[in-house]
């Protein structure tokens, strides 16, 4: 099934996206947003098999991550914010995956 | 309406499962609001009692729950499940008790504390339940965003926000590869099923067609549960979020999640990826191997013991993890819930005594307990006592726990894994024994000790008879273990 | 009622009297170091007490057990465990030598610890628990808790009453230890888990059929944690340090008991559960204890501190056991056995003169002394017989066990046997010159003129309460030399079988514990009754 086979490449493209974004950016807000892609992708995956197997659980997990994915947001946000009101500053230096 | 009908009865069937969880949910929500309301500015410090009893009384309902499975196979109550929410329950008390000196020193009380830890107690409670890789992504997810909040609590402090933020940053992205792995997993049985049962049947005929699939789905779920327990190489943001945390929250996160998170690494890998762990064992087995191995050697360098424990904490992981690889959800999950059990009687005596010296901004260097022995007997015994039991030195409690996990590791053929595991455990020994010869073989400061909180007392006192009584009926526990844990 | 008890277990109460003992104590205030150290005393003197006169009057059952205390105890992930304590000819005179010595140091060391003594009093009745325990326990699991549990006291014993590097000494003392055991706890999980329990028996009869290249591997992992504890060259580092620095009991008990228990190790359980691997091993076995013997007598040789020459003529002494044991002859183990107990009355009896001269000169330096005999003829006296013993001259106990052991390795029958034996018997020579010489230097010549001198400090000679520490172990030093069947005799059946067992050709199950060493006199209930 060649469009299934598109599905999972297209979500794992989002996917790496998601991921060397977060690995690589320092500005915390756009962490955030790439990690909502990893996030996204994995939606997609979750839609589009649950199509192809013609079952609603799929889309109800899809539903369920979103939901997920704003209350991850908000906290992440306050967590910003904070930290932004401590150094002024939302980039982070120290938040570097590739350094340990 | 017989859809309603349905729904109704299907519920008043499935509900008594999660009665627990769900008191501690409603519960925390009403102590926030309207509950707060209701209470004065200064009488904050009324809601750790509230709190206390609130999770005592969610842990009594899941002690008491029936056994069985509900919500259409998405959470199931056994013997493991219990026994985990009982760890879970257990670490939430003590933190509440532990928490006391430092919140009201640094007049910090508030009812959200007290209700993120409830909110995530009850993720915990629910993880440990869930049979289905959705109900267990998204506890995963309630424990996790409350610790998130829970370290950057003191938002006054720089160190715990930005501990706050690394671990939120980290947890994030480790989650969306935990739910990516998820996705591929759900890929692979061709969009039907996300239950673990199902799962394992379902993998183990798709090999042959979507064999990196499986591999990808499992490796991603493999590493989102490493980030979880702060397995080597997945650790980094461990050091750091534990020594940003309040030190309660620390010993929080050493204990309550880890718990749930390895219950629920082992009831997934034991039994939905049981049949392609061909796949795991070996990627496993290099976890474990590397916690082993760069926890213990980390935590020889530390100078502050908080770093210290949470380092050694890593290696405590490394190995648990050979509980998981086991590939047996029941055997290994005995055997890691008495390592947990164990683990978290002599982490929360330590950490009591942490919090104890660290009110007067002692505590944090190992130096600080010099001539502890000298100054507060009893207070270096209990120490005493928990430092060894750590370090495994029979026949202390902490031995016949290795020695269950070691055991079982043999018996499945890791040889190389247990001989690291055990020279791994001697470098363990020299790094707790060298806090004991600190504080028993070197001259005394200066200056009088303020006498304990009766809370930290309470802990202490506990922690240390239960180790002491544990050691005594040791071998006893192992059997004891394996009744509680069948349920 | 209690007499009822300790008739019917009697090993359990040696074990876990002194346990608890200690642990009372320790719960004494400080200012009560004095009643401590009584309490202590008598405790250790009323168990030595019971033991002599309980075990003295024991015949042994036609197992060739004296006294058996078996039963289950627990499953671990599906393997027994048995409480199962034992006391026959290996262990006999190890265990009266425990219970004779440690009152014994107790006394001698009455006034030598300045701070903290009762503490220090309180640990010594716990260790000796731990020891006897592991000389009785015949389930390795036991076995293994036992040896563990040795090593906290000993720790804290060296850590907190030890000289000035006592921190590092004790670090290494625990983890060298530690890391011996650890190693060896993955064999012997390995094997219990082919086994299927933990007794000697089992295990043996699992190990035949295993390939042999295993057996070596497993043989090596519970060789080395033994050889540690013993300890042989190259694995001996560590008790230089630990017994320089460690208090003068610590020492005493260090070296008469401790130490034993690695050759005491070997002979119970590593050799008759590998018996074919054993046997493989013996020549590098018996050349690094030739290596020991000779290396330790030469770095004695070399010591300016008179403990620190004790310490590496232990090193030199405990080679003789191990080469004993490699020469696979009843006259070598038997030899080895004997040298044991030798081993812990000289040394412990040397280290405790060494100690009774540091508590008046505060100084070991060689250097510092001279012309001692003047001074102290008592001591003299003492100190000259115990190195004699030490050196092994014919009469004393030195001279049986190193003779016995040299003529079992001779006549091995190993290609290497005769050779080995002449190099070792250098040691002895060796021994007698790093000795005599220490002798020289310390007690003969002029006395030492400068001010501040070690000699200058001996203003009164042994009191009575030291004599009397001295003379029981002289007298046991000659009984020794001269009558060595009292203590030969009994070890003799049970190393005969042994060894019977080791060198039958066939692979078959191994048993440990010889059936036909005695003809029925006693079984163990009805000696238990007739000690009423």
């Amino acid at each position: 099934m060649p469009s299934m086979n598109m599905v999972l490449i297209f979500s794992f493209l989002l996917f790496s996206l998601g991921v060397v974004g977060v690995l690589i950016r320092r500005n915390a807000l756009i962490i955030l947003m790439c990690a909502e892609l990893m996030l996204n992708a994995a939606n997609i995956n979750l839609i589009a098999f649950a199509r192809h197997s013609g079952t609603v659980a799929g889309q109800a997990f899809a539903l369920l991550v979103m939901g997920l994915a704003a209350a991850e947001v908000a906290i992440g946000l306050a967590i910003v914010v904070a930290l932004y009101r401590r150094k002024n500053t939302i980039t982070v230096d120290e938040i570097h995956l590739l350094k340990g | 309406m017989p859809f309603a009908q349905s729904l109704l009865e299907s519920l008043g069937r499935d509900l008594p499962y999660l009665y627990g969880p769900l008191f501690l949910v409603f519960a925390a929500t009403l102590m926030i609001w309207p509950g707060d309301l209701l209470v004065g500015r200064t009488n904050k410090r009324a809601w750790s009692y509230v709190a206390f009893l609130v999770l005592a009384a969610g842990g009594a309902m899941a002690l008491y729950a029936p056994l069985g499975q509900g919500f259409s196979g998405m959470f199931r109550v056994d013997g493991l499940t219990k026994g985990f929410q009982f760890l879970s329950v257990l670490a939430g008390l003590i933190t509440i008790v532990l928490s006391q000196p430092q919140l009201n020193a640094l007049r910090e009380q508030t009812v959200e504390y007290y209700a993120l830890i409830l909110f995530s107690t009850a993720g915990m409670m629910l993880l440990v339940g869930a049979t289905d890789l959705v109900s267990m992504y998204f506890s995963l997810e309630l424990m996790a965003l409350c610790i998130y909040v829970l370290v950057a609590y003191l938002r006054h402090q720089e160190r715990s926000v930005e501990a706050g933020m690394k671990y939120f940053m980290l947890g994030a992205f480790s989650s969306g590869i935990l739910l990516y792995g998820i996705s591929l997993l759900f890929a692979a049985t061709g969009g039907l099923t996300t239950n673990l049962a199902e799962l394992n049947e379902k993998l183990a005929l798709a090999t042959p067609n979507h064999t990196l699939l499986v591999f990808a789905g499992v490796l991603m779920v493999l590493v989102g549960f490493a980030f979880k327990v702060a397995a080597v190489p997945f650790h980094m943001w461990s050091p750091d979020a534990y020594e940003g945390a309040p030190t309660p929250i620390t010993a929080f996160m050493s204990m309550a999640p880890k718990a749930a998170a390895l219950g629920a690494f082992v009831r997934v890998f034991g039994t939905g990826f049981h049949g392609v762990s061909g796949e795991w064992m070996l990627p496993i087995s290099f976890l474990a191997g590397a916690s082993m191995v760069l926890g213990n050697v980390a935590a020889l360098r530390q100078q502050s013991l908080k770093r210290l424990l949470a380092y050694s904490s890593i290696a405590h992981v490394g190995y648990m993890l050979l509980g998981v690889m086991s590939a047996d959800a029941q055997a290994g999950g005995q055997a890691i819930w008495l390592y947990m059990l164990t683990y978290l009687l002599m982490q929360s005596g330590a950490f009591a005594i942490l919090i104890h010296l660290q009110g007067k901004g002692e505590g944090e260097r190992i130096d600080d307990f010099r001539g502890l022995a000298r100054r507060r007997p009893v207070l270096a015994f209990a120490m005493l006592v928990c430092l060894l039991s750590l370090a495994g030195i029979p026949p202390l409690v902490g031995f016949f726990s290795k020695f269950y996990l070691f055991k079982l590791a043999i018996e499945q053929g890791h040889i190389t894994l247990t001989v690291l595991a055990l020279l791994t455990s001697a470098v363990a020994a020299f790094y707790y024994l060298n806090v004991v010869a600190t504080m028993y073989f070197k001259e005394a400061p200066e200056g009088e000790l303020k006498p304990m909180g009766s809370g930290l007392a309470l802990i202490l006192t506990v922690t240390c008879a239960l180790i002491l009584v544990g050691t005594l009926f040791g071998p006893k526990l192992l059997d004891w273990t394996a009744k509680i844990t069948l349920g | 009622m209690l007499t009822n008890w300790i008739n019917t277990h009697l090993l359990t109460f040696l074990t876990f009297a002194p346990i608890l003992w200690g642990a009372l104590l320790l719960c004494l205030p400080e200012r009560q170091a004095y009643l401590a150290k009584l309490l202590g005393l008598l405790g250790t003197l009323g168990l030595a007490v019971v033991g002599f006169s309980l075990m003295l009057r024991l015949a042994p059952d036609p197992s060739g057990a004296l006294f058996l205390e078996h039963q289950p105890w627990f499953t671990v992930v599906g393997l027994p465990v048995d409480y199962h304590l034992r006391l026959d000819g290996l262990n006999f005179w190890l265990i009266l030598l425990t219970l004779f010595l440690v009152p014994l140091t107790l006394l001698g060391t009455w006034n030598s610890l300045k701070q903290r003594s009762g503490a220090a009093t309180a640990l010594f009745v716990m260790l000796e628990g731990t020891v006897l325990g592991a000389l009785f326990a015949q389930d390795l699991l036991l076995f293994y808790l036992f040896w563990e549990a040795m090593l906290p006291p000993m720790f804290f014993l060296i850590g907190i009453w030890g000289g000035q590097d006592r921190k590092y000494a004790a670090n290494k003392f625990m983890l060298y230890t530690l890391a011996g055991s650890l190693l060896w706890l993955v064999a012997l999980l390995y094997v219990a888990s082919h086994a299927g329990g933990f007794t000697p028996e089992l295990m043996g009869q699992a190990v035949t059929a295993m390939p042999f290249g295993t057996q070596c591997l497993l043989f090596v992992a519970f060789a080395v944690a033994f050889a540690i504890k013993v300890p042989l060259f190259p694995l001996h580092t560590w008790l230089p340090d630990a017994h320089t620095e460690a208090p003068t009991a610590g020492s005493v008990i260090l070296a008469g008991v401790l130490l034993k228990l690695g050759g005491y190790g070997l002979l119970r359980f590593a050799v008759p559960i590998f018996p074919q691997a054993a046997l493989h091993y013996a020549q590098p076995l018996a050349l690094l204890s030739v290596i020991a013997i000779i290396y330790g007598a030469l770095v004695a040789m070399m010591q300016l501190d008179i403990k620190k020459l004790v310490a590496y003529s232990s090193v030199s002494h405990m080679g003789f056991v191990v080469l004993g044991i490699a020469s696979f002859t009843v006259i070598g183990v038997q030899g080895a056995v004997f040298q044991m107990l030798n081993h812990g009355i000289s040394t412990g009896a040397l280290f405790l003169l060494v100690g009774m001269l540091y508590d008046r000169a505060h100084t070991r330096q060689i250097a510092d002394f001279g012309g001692v005999a003047k001074r102290m003829p008592i001591f003299t006296f003492f100190f000259l017989v115990v190195t004699l013993s030490s050196i092994g001259l014919p009469l004393t106990n030195g001279f049986v066990g190193e003779f016995l052991i040299l003529n079992g390795t001779y006549v091995s029958g190993f290609a290497w046997g005769r050779p080995m034996a002449v190099v070792a018997s250098l040691g002895i020579l060796f021994g007698a010159v790093y000795l005599l010489w220490m002798v020289k230097r310390v007690f003969w010549g002029p006395e030492n003129a400068a001010e501040d001198s070690g000699t200058a400090h001996l203003h009164d000679d042994l009191n009575a309460r030291e004599i009397a520490v001295m003379v029981p172990l002289v007298v046991l030093i000659f009984w020794m030399g001269l009558h060595h069947r009292t203590f030969t005799a009994h070890s003799e059946a049970t190393v005969t079988k042994l060894l019977a067992d080791i060198k039958a050709p066939s692979p078959r199950a191994v048993q440990v514990i010889p059936a036909d060493a005695h003809p029925a006199l006693h079984s163990d209930h009805g000696s238990s009754e007739e000690a009423h």
